[in-house]
């Protein structure tokens, strides 16, 4: 008797192994409860792979999120520092603009208010020496500055325009030793010049007052319009000394009412305000 | 290798599958690990012995993989084993384009047997995509490709095997 061909063996064998798998099937196919037991023994049986196999998925794939996640965060923070540079930059830019924003609001109504014929410019440099006191503007013949115009800011009178050139002009402060402003002190009207001192002396002197006009420490120096450069009305600041009475004339002391070593911004007056009362807040607050 | 190797070789790549499945959720339906040792065992060692693969990893891949008929797997599997042990034995199967081929064809045709098996069953089944599945035959490919050569690799044996493989 002979053996089986191998070929029939595997055939049977393989006959046997899909009718197990047919029973299976067709078990699982008529719906009944729960699993088989051969399918639960399956479970039981490579559960301990696919847990393991789970576990380390799930362990590379934290681990890979964790790094993505690390290179992400990375990425967002140096693009966050940038930001923040960036913003820490435009900051410290707006801080810069905010203060100028400011002084050019405050010129911008103190030319309504007090020039409406004028030239806002800026102080591009000042020169505040014993010999000399004056500021160079950012505004010259181009923007229709002349000499002898009047260059005021919001405190008061700054000076006069002494020389331009097409960009640029130079105004001689009130406290130059040359220079010299009609004024008169506004609570009763009386008369007089206020020179510059030089020196180191930022004190404006009031001359030829009358020895005997009423005169007090305190009192308000405006400018008067009799010198033909200066309109009336403008502060040039307040009496701060005031000499012996009785003589011909007395000296007086004048401190100024801008701070010339703060002046950022001026108003060169263009108009023919020469003699023209003020209408501005001054002339308001004053009253 | 032994039976207990064929035990691990299954084993390790239902582990690689639940890998894929949980790594890359949306290449997993593309990839089928476990076609693996069932064409090694039919090109390299006995028809009986890739039956035997393809019966442990349908089973395994029907309990983690498959949410249809409990066997289909194993069936599709054993059923392809059987084939596979029977063609080795006639034709050399080794060189890369016959492995690659071979794992393409066995992808292939068991999408078919699925389907097949599904209706015959009156089941419900999507409709086929020749996309989807021409995909799956080329992953198939490439992954029975590199499959032999870590195997062999690790089993010691040349990589052009030892001829046709016995009954």
């Amino acid at each position: 008797m002979s053996s089986p061909s191998p070929v029939r063996g595997n055939s049977v064998f393989l006959v046997l192994l899909l009718f197990i798998q047919l029973l299976l099937m067709s078990g699982s196919v008529k719906g009944g409860d729960g699993v088989s037991r051969l399918e639960a023994a399956v479970v039981i049986l490579t559960s301990p792979v696919a847990t393991v196999a789970s576990w380390a998925g799930s362990g590379v794939r934290s681990m890979f999120l964790g790094v993505r996640g690390t290179l992400v965060a990375r990425r967002e923070n140096l693009r966050f520092r940038a930001t923040v540079e960036d913003l820490a930059a435009e900051l410290d830019r707006l801080k810069e603009i905010e203060p100028e924003n400011r002084r050019l609001r405050e010129l911008l109504s103190m030319r309504e208010w007090m020039a409406p014929e004028s030239i806002g410019a800026s102080v591009v440099s000042a020169s505040l020496s014993r010999e000399s006191r004056l500021i160079i503007i950012d505004r010259g013949s181009g923007s229709g500055v002349r000499e002898n115009q009047a260059v005021v800011a919001w405190g008061g009178a700054v000076g006069r325009v002494v020389s331009v050139s097409p960009g640029f002009a130079k105004v001689r402060l009130l406290s130059d030793p040359n220079s010299g402003v009609a004024a008169v002190i506004r609570h009763n009207r009386v008369d007089g010049m206020v020179l510059g001192e030089g020196g180191d002396s930022l004190v404006l002197t009031m001359k030829y007052v009358s020895g005997f006009a009423d005169v007090s420490m305190g009192d308000v120096v405006v400018t008067s319009g009799l010198d033909g450069i200066f309109p009336r009305g403008y502060r040039i600041g307040t009496v701060t000394y005031v000499g012996a009475g009785g003589t011909v004339s007395r000296d007086i002391h004048v401190s100024p009412a801008c701070r010339i070593d703060e002046l950022e911004d001026v108003l060169v007056l263009t108009g023919r305000t020469a003699g023209g009362l003020l209408r501005g807040p001054e002339l308001e607050a004053d009253r | 290798m032994t039976a207990l190797g064929a035990i691990l070789f299954v084993a390790v790549c239902l582990g690689l599958q639940v890998l894929v499945t949980s790594l890359v959720p949306g290449a997993a339906e593309y990839v089928d690990c476990l076609i693996v040792p069932v064409v090694w065992f039919g090109i390299r060692r006995s028809q009986r012995a890739a039956m035997l693969t393809g019966c442990m990893a349908g089973l395994a891949q029907d309990v983690w993989f498959r949410s249809a008929v409990f066997g289909l797997s194993g069936f599709e599997k054993t059923f392809l084993g059987w084939i596979l042990g029977g063609l080795s034995s006639r034709f050399d199967l080794n060189s890369t384009t016959s492995l690659f081929t071979t794992g393409f064809m066995f992808s292939v045709a068991q999408n078919l047997l699925a389907i097949g098996l599904l209706r015959l069953m009156d089941q419900v089944t999507v409709r086929p995509m020749l996309v989807h599945w021409l995909i799956q035959g080329l992953v198939a490919g490439l992954l029975v490709v590199v499959g032999f050569a870590i195997v062999n690799r690790i089993a010691g044996e040349n990589d052009t095997g030892s001829g046709y493989s016995s009954y």
